[in-house]
């Protein structure tokens, strides 16, 4: 162990710990900064500090920097020893030092210290904030004209090699790139104009300025290739061609003690091999064509965001993640850290290794399957790699049997857990005797599986998947739990990797500050103050300090003290008021109800603006719920709002809008707050709970402590935003219970089955599975499972005998087994009886199991009453069904009124007319407008009839009503029975008419690739004049490109034809943003 | 080396202090001491050296030959230095253990940095930053001394005040140093500037006039040295010849051989 020469020196300055803390001390500057200028509205104002302060500041700087040079060689020997672990902390300490302090006072003290700010910052693994720094501040380097500064060639040439290693600091597009190549060019042309005079005037006999030179002309030629590499990944030998000529500049700068230039090429040769290593060429070099094409793909001129790098926490985890020896992986890493580009790796990996097998992408909620099908898709599409979403209705149509079925008709199949529970429960993924391997399973959101149902149909699919396809791998990414490790022992317990970048644990996309914001003053005269909240987080610990901040000074206002602190969503609206002047932001409220209340408060605020995007979304919004919705309204002031009782298809545009800046905030609910994928720089919590349904009931929950980080994880993206605010609206100046909540810890990830027993035990029931099903539905997924199972497995003994095995694929007896024995034998015991129970069971029970996703308890009681759902093949065909005021209806929604599973909301006289009547407007294609108007008349208020009457359809009655159908049908034996094929393809896609709310099945076509529900029908004739029926493509494919190719006048013609009040063309336009497309 | 005293004294928390010797004695010590000083510190073969690999850089280097086949004239400041080297190397037990030839102290220069950097005493070693000025100016103190920009006054107070630029020195010294045999003198001196335990020297060179101790003293107070943080010294060596005559006499010895 050799002594370092610092060793002394931070020994005496109190070791690292002191150093953090004023590095600490440095970024609470930079928070109040940016609060000060918030307060100002001022985007450059800056804090005047103490100089006792700045004193403090800087010995702190010099000795982390005198550290990291101490440890550089150690580092240059292995980056990952522990003197380069080390080098990297000290190396992030100087950054956040160098990134208060005051740049210098000529220009050229600014470029060095530019040069050395973003040199310490790569070295940390600061590099997106340092490219954030670069983006968000002037520019440093001066332009230069080589006519004007040649007679000061040396300085010349260092302006121009700061600019392009700034550049490439950065690089931001390859604009930056190509700046590069030129400054360096520039100074080639200019070399032999303005040396020779530079040189006789100052070249004296020990030729410092000579020698300088030549130090000058090999960085500029390291920097360019630097450069080069970064963009191309060529030429191979970067690392040492680069380290080389850095090596010679540094030989020439110490042979004539040109000492500040020296130690600039020090920082800028170690910052130039870290930033090669980081690259994707780099970093994924073993790989094979289809890995080039991606990466070349990734860093394309045609990209906004071009990656030319991968993160801290991408480079840790990527090697293994490639690592195909894994089985399971699960990937812990913070949001909006890049898991989803891990995925992306990992699915290519498998389509290369595999040529025919197939992937599955699984994402928590229905909104995210679009959202991740369009990413994919514009990420690995130029791969050739295909990608289709599953639609999360439970019942297969035709389409997708078409899909599955078809030769090589996909590679990725994005879709929900229950989804693909049911594919691959009935069987349908396999292809006439040749089945096609499931390559890759991923779980995204994966501490999901503690939630609920939802998240119990993870488990239970995956367990499935785990027993029945032993070659088949998973990757399940994660925020940060405590026991990843269990997940993933769970699924393998020998070829498995949990990865937990220990490296860069405490990396964050951005610095974040939570806080509570409150009014203070009296009367009309008031202010709105923060008061930082102090989270003891161990990674990625936000800002704080004990000083409370002004952001928004006293002044006259309208509204009095007492009646703006008179409810939590009146201080968010002053909060998110105050926080337009930066960026974008999301405020949280407890329900659509409290959404409309606060964002027509906040609109209040703000003038009133146009745009052609703004007018685009408001007539679409208009065209389905009239001109009247509040929602047109609140964007024309830039206010969005975001919740259940919004479109899908709507939300999508809002979602657009944001990106595209044309609104400044959105209200929005906790799911879908979750779900949001565009950058956001504020994130204000006008409450901190979320409505939690049982059954028919609601009851009022708090945001669990991984979904609160999740929320407040969005504060800041990585591209924008150094400072990430989540602050909680407070009618109080001080509030202990917030204080307290966001400092609950993390609880480790149990499964929701393993909480459902312990909870039964605890009550001191027997874990008699037939009895809990019947008193309570949550335990249908569970005895599904193992009626799969038995059905799999064909005969009782083995059964038995497998028991064991069989409870251990799940995640909750994995668990058990550990922590609590007793109980995991007490499950064994109670599967061995449930086991006898389905020996009992008449033939053919466990397949309806299976394709109907009911519980045979559920099929038992289902089949006694036969004849309320046994309908003649006539009475099912949609044109019948759908009749308005058909009996047929009424009785199959009565039938699965009773149905335990279900969910479907009762009302007027219970019987199943009030749903049956909405199901015919619905599928017949009226209007929310009209539907509500007719259902929902009771409700006095439009908005609140509007949004109920939405959120009845697009949260309960399509999947429900889609999902009951198909497994009615399923009951019925329909699929054996002796019809005429076109009409059984009709009666398919019942369940699928319900999901989309149209009546035909080319309607059905055009609705699963996002085309509007009122253009629809019209669309959907206009392809089948004229699909080609020889070609012989899955239906969905041929439609994708009939519509992708449609001019605007097929669109115009179709909504004329519809009577759509909404131009066609928009409409188009519409469709575009929702697919991902973009106008 | 004999060097008389022509004046000492210490004000406000500075040394202060002038010398001078014989007209023979200078050229003796020019024409041997200085002269192979400045032999040592040609970079020419360095350069040389550095030309031969530039070969992929794509950058010109006709010019940067013609610096090494027509050998430049030596500067006069650059005699100063070298003269200042050695009477610290001399006098005052300063050692040099690298290659010294500093930056050019003319106001076009990038990288601007004090002249001196060295180590004194090996038993308790010590750092040195140091500034050198030449000068054949009559007025006293001579302007390179009190005027302008880049006069002593404020380079010496740069260097008293401005721990960024100490650092940087220290930070090159540290890697300099490292996995060499001076490293534990390094370490040792590294240990005793935490101490506040370093020297500032400011040296003038003055030729072809008197001893002034106003020369110096005049800009003590205008430095402000604070007496516990490091010691500073202002040192001016009063030659008998003209700044222009430095250079042809380093030749001398020669001419007298």
């Amino acid at each position: 162990m050799s002594a370092f020469s610092t060793d002394i020196l931070l020994e005496k300055a109190g070791g690292i710990d002191a150093l953090q803390d004023v590095a600490k001390q440095a970024k609470v500057v930079l928070a109040k900064t940016i609060l000060k200028r918030i307060a100002d509205h001022n985007d450059s104002t800056s804090l005047q500090l103490e100089p006792e302060q700045v004193r403090r500041l800087e010995d702190a700087l010099h000795l982390s920097e005198l550290r990291v040079l101490d440890l550089s060689r150690a580092w240059q020997r292995d980056s990952r020893s522990k003197e380069g672990l080390e080098l990297r902390k000290f190396a992030s300490i100087a950054f956040d030092i160098r990134r208060v302090l005051l740049m210098g006072e000529t220009e050229d003290e600014r470029v060095k210290n530019a040069i050395r700010l973003a040199a310490v910052g790569v070295l940390g693994d600061r590099s997106s904030d340092v490219r954030r720094w670069l983006n968000e501040n002037a520019w440093t380097v001066p332009e230069t004209d080589s006519k004007r500064d040649g007679a000061n060639w040396p300085r010349l040439v260092l302006f121009n090699v700061a600019n392009a290693f700034l550049r490439v600091v950065r690089k931001k597009d390859w604009g930056d790139l190509n700046e590069v190549a030129r400054a360096i060019n520039e100074l080639r042309k200019n070399q032999k104009q303005y040396e020779k005079d530079y040189l006789h005037q100052e070249n004296g006999i020990r030729q410092v300025a000579a020698i300088e030179l030549v130090a000058f002309y090999q960085l500029a030629r390291a920097v360019e290739m630097l450069g080069m590499f970064v963009g191309s990944g060529n030429p191979k030998t970067a690392l040492d061609d680069v380290d080389f000529h850095f090596s010679r500049a540094i030989k020439a700068a110490d042979s004539a003690g040109i000492v500040e230039l020296s130690l600039l090429l020090h920082w800028m040769n170690m910052a130039s091999v870290s930033m090669i290593r980081a690259t994707v060429w780099y970093q994924l070099a073993a790989y094979n064509s289809k890995m080039t094409d991606f990466k070349k793909a990734l860093t394309d001129e045609k990209q906004t965001h071009p990656m030319f790098e991968l993160l801290p926490p991408q480079r840790e985890a990527i090697q293994e993640v490639m690592h195909t020896g894994n089985r399971a992986v699960v990937v812990e890493m913070p949001t909006s850290s890049g898991k989803t580009l891990l995925a992306e790796f990992r699915i290519i990996q498998t389509k290369v290794n595999v040529v025919n097998a197939w992937v599955v992408y699984l994402v928590p909620t229905r909104a995210l399957v679009n959202q991740v099908t369009i990413r994919l898709r514009r990420d690995l599409e130029p791969l050739g790699i295909k990608i289709e979403q599953a639609t999360p209705a439970y019942e297969l149509d035709g389409l997708e049997e078409e899909l599955l079925t078809a030769q090589d008709s996909f590679d990725v199949l994005v879709t929900t857990p229950e989804k693909l529970d049911l594919l691959i429960r009935s069987d349908k993924t396999q292809r006439q005797g040749k089945e096609r391997p499931l390559g890759l399973v991923i779980l995204d959101e994966a501490h999901n599986i503690c939630d609920g149902e939802r998240g119990l149909r993870s488990e239970l699919v995956l367990s499935m998947i785990n027993r029945e396809s032993p070659d088949t791998h998973f990757l399940l990414l994660t925020p940060f739990v405590p026991n990843a490790h269990e997940l993933a022992t769970w699924l393998d317990s020998e070829r498995s990797k949990s990865i937990t970048p220990s490296l860069s644990i405490n990396w964050q996309p951005n610095d974040r500050l939570l806080a509570l914001v409150y009014p203070r003053g009296r009367g009309s005269v008031w202010s709105l103050e923060m008061k930082p909240l102090h989270v003891s987080r161990p990674q990625q610990t936000p800002i704080s300090f004990d000083e409370r901040i002004v952001i928004d000074k006293e002044r006259t206002r309208e509204e009095t003290f007492s009646k703006a602190k008179n409810s939590k969503i009146n201080v968010a609206v002053y909060a998110a008021e105050t926080l337009s002047r930066r960026g974008v932001s999301v405020v949280l409220a407890y329900s659509p109800a409290d959404c409309w209340k606060l964002a027509g408060k906040l609109a209040e605020k703000f003038p009133e603006k146009t745009s052609e995007k703004l007018s685009l979304v408001c007539d679409f919004a208009a065209s389905e719920y009239g001109d009247d919705f509040a929602l047109c309204d609140l964007l024309k002031k830039g206010v969005g709002v975001h919740h259940a009782g919004i479109s899908p298809e709507v939300r999508a545009l809002l979602e657009w809008l944001m990106e595209e800046g044309e609104m400044s905030t959105l209200v929005a609910t906790s799911t879908l707050a979750q779900g949001v994928n565009f950058p956001i720089s504020n994130v204000i919590l006008s409450t901190n709970s979320k409505p939690v349904k049982y059954g028919v009931n609601w009851s009022r929950e708090k945001l669990r402590t991984d979904e609160f980080w999740n929320i407040a994880g969005r504060a800041g993206r990585l591209f924008q935003e150094t400072l990430g605010l989540v602050v909680f609206a407070s009618q109080t100046a001080d509030d202990a219970e917030i204080e307290d909540y966001v400092n609950s810890n993390v609880i480790e990830l149990a499964s929701a089955l393993e909480h459902m027993i312990e909870e039964t035990v605890a009550k001191g029931w027997d874990l008699d599975l037939r009895r809990l099903v019947h008193n309570d539905s949550k335990w249908s997924g569970f005895v599904q499972y193992l009626a799969h199972s038995y059905r799999k497995i064909g005969d009782h003994e083995q059964f038995i005998t497998d028991t064991e095995k069989l409870l251990k694929r799940t995640y909750a007896y994995h668990r058990l087994r550990e922590h609590q024995p007793e109980m995991a034998e007490q499950l064994i015991e109670s599967t061995r009886i449930y086991a006898q129970q389905l020996s009992n069971l008449p033939a053919g029970v466990l397949t309806l199991v299976d394709s109907t996703g009911f519980s045979p308890e559920s099929i038992m009681d289902l089949l006694k009453d036969k004849s309320s759902f046994s309908l003649s093949a006539e009475n099912w065909s949609p044109s019948r069904l759908f009749q308005a005021g058909g009996e047929a209806m009424r009785g199959l929604v009565g039938t699965l009124l009773k149905i335990p599973e279900m969910s479907i909301p009762t009302a007027g006289s219970g019987d199943g007319k009030y749903v049956a009547d909405i199901l015919d407007m619905w599928v017949n294609g009226k209007t929310l407008r009209e539907i509500a108007n007719r259902h929902f008349a009771d409700v006095d208020d439009i908005q609140k009839r509007l949004t109920d009457c939405c959120r009845m359809i697009y949260q309960t009655l399509t999947h429900q009503g889609s999902w009951g159908f198909g497994a009615l049908q399923a009951m019925s034996g329909l699929v054996d029975a002796e019809i005429d094929a076109n009409d059984k393809d009709a009666i398919r896609f019942v369940p699928s008419m319900i999901y989309f709310g149209v009546p035909t099945v080319e309607a059905v076509l055009m609705r699963s690739l996002g085309v509007p529900r009122s253009v629809s029908v019209n669309l959907g004739e206009q392809f089948v004049k004229n699909d080609n029926a020889e070609e012989k493509l899955p239906r969905i494919q041929k439609a994708r490109s009939w519509l992708e190719n449609s001019s605007s006048e097929v669109w115009q013609s179709a909504a004329k034809q519809a009577g759509v009040k909404m131009n066609g063309k928009r409409l188009q336009q519409a469709w575009r943003i929702i697919t991902g497309k973009g106008i | 080396m004999t060097w008389k005293i022509e004046y000492t004294k210490t004000k406000d928390n500075i040394y202060v202090g002038g010398y001078s010797s014989t007209d023979a004695y200078c050229r003796m010590y020019f024409s041997s001491r200085v002269s192979s000083k400045i032999a040592e510190s040609d970079g020419t073969e360095h350069l040389k050296a550095h030309l031969t690999e530039m070969l992929n850089t794509g950058f010109d280097t006709s010019t940067l030959l013609l610096q090494v086949s027509e050998s430049p004239q030596i500067k006069d400041w650059e005699v100063g230095e070298a003269f200042a080297e050695v009477v610290l190397e001399d006098e005052h037990e300063v050692m040099f253990p690298w290659e010294t030839g500093w930056d050019k102290r003319s106001s076009k220069a990038s990288l601007p940095g004090p002249d001196i950097l060295g180590l004194q005493s090996k038993k308790k070693p010590r750092f040195v930053f140091g500034q050198v000025k030449s000068s054949s100016e009559k007025h006293v103190p001579p302007q390179v001394v009190n005027s302008g920009r880049d006069c002593l006054r404020e380079q010496m107070r740069q260097l008293c005040h401005s721990f960024a630029d100490r650092q940087q020195l220290l930070e090159w010294l540290l890697l300099r140093m490292k996995g060499t045999e001076w490293e534990p003198v390094f370490n040792e001196a590294l240990r005793r500037y935490a101490n506040k335990d370093y020297w500032l020297s400011g040296i003038l060179v003055s030729g072809g006039r008197s001893a002034n101790e106003k020369d110096l003293s005049s800009i003590c107070v205008g430095i402000g040295h604070e007496a516990d943080d490091g010691e500073i010294s202002l040192l001016a060596y009063y030659l008998p010849f003209e700044r222009s005559e430095w250079p042809k006499l380093l030749t001398d010895r020669k001419e007298t051989l």
